[in-house]
């Protein structure tokens, strides 16, 4: 009863926060999703003006982040109807410009030098760890954000699936591809830069 | 008389295709096992695909050492490195947000609760 009384705006709060709170999360949410800045944002936007619109709906049960996630996802679903799914994967996958690491054989194009540090002498340097986060920073969103649930908090395959809104199968394409563009990026700028 | 086998073609073309992943898999594909390897266990074939592709390939068996190593590094990433990584994450412009408060604000207007 208690809950019920209290004013529906002081469940929700000021919408202006929300932008504040939630709002950059919202939006790599989105990226990772539709793979295109501008087309992200403006989902981000969408969802923030529905949920004004559905304030009422809005029960307190689950946290008020979890409630915006949900109603942006209903967006980008809405979005991958209009373009279509195909389009949509498109769009994501277009921000992987690092190009192909294998010959149409499917041979290395660049053969793999092995790696002098240990990883016991890599893990106490700072440097290193500097350099492994620009590396992760530079893998496309879609890519980052797969690897980084999986390797950085070890979440299972079937959470990570659920979490980024792709078939397992998918996932494994893009675990392959961020360890593989992960690795190549710490040879480059790392193992072979130092030595 | 020996029973004849019965064989189905599906049977016939999957270990086919078993047969052609163990002694033909490319750099691509023992890549891709390796990859998998980390997330599931595999399947008796790709287990011998990787290991016969491997034994040949030094390369492959570099890549597969370093995306182990890869594993167990990420794992102890510090916690300043993940901060670094938190702050270079995207973020919505500071125009983009007072333009979103500006249209809630106006919405609220609009339909006060």
């Amino acid at each position: 009863m208690a809950l019920n009384s209290e004013p529906k705006a002081a469940r929700v709060g000021d919408p202006a926060r929300w932008v504040d709170r939630y709002g950059d999360a919202m939006l790599r949410f989105a990226l990772s999703r539709v793979g295109r800045q501008e087309v992200a944002e403006d989902m981000v936007q969408e969802a923030f003006l529905a949920a004004w619109r559905a304030r009422d709906s809005f029960d307190g049960r689950s946290s008020l982040g979890a409630w915006l996630v949900g109603i942006l996802r209903r967006k980008i679903a809405d979005h991958y109807r209009r373009v279509g799914r195909e389009q949509a994967l498109a769009d994501v996958e277009a921000d992987d410009q690092a190009g192909p690491l294998f010959n149409r054989r499917g041979l290395w194009l660049d053969a793999i030098a092995p790696w002098q540090d240990s990883p016991e002498q890599l893990a106490q340097n700072a440097e290193f760890w500097g350099v492994l986060a620009h590396c992760l920073t530079d893998l496309p969103v879609h890519l980052s954000e797969a690897f980084q649930l999986r390797e950085v908090h070890r979440a299972s395959m079937e959470d990570v699936a659920t979490r980024t809104g792709v078939t397992p199968k998918n996932l494994s394409v893009r675990l392959h591809r961020a360890r593989l563009l992960l690795r190549r990026c710490l040879d480059q700028k790392w193992f072979r830069g130092s030595t | 008389m020996v029973p004849r086998q019965h064989v189905s073609a599906g049977a016939t073309l999957v270990a086919l295709h078993d047969l052609r992943l163990i002694v033909h898999a490319s750099c691509e594909e023992a890549s891709r096992l390796a990859s998998e390897a980390l997330d599931r266990e595999l399947t008796w074939s790709e287990h011998w695909a990787l290991r016969l592709h491997t034994l040949l390939c030094g390369s492959c068996r570099r890549m597969m050492r370093q995306l182990s190593q890869l594993r167990a590094l990420v794992a102890k990433m510090p916690d300043s490195a993940q901060q670094k990584l938190r702050a270079e994450l995207p973020q919505l412009s500071t125009e983009r947000k007072q333009h979103m408060k500006q249209l809630l604000a106006d919405a609220a207007q609009a339909d006060p609760s």
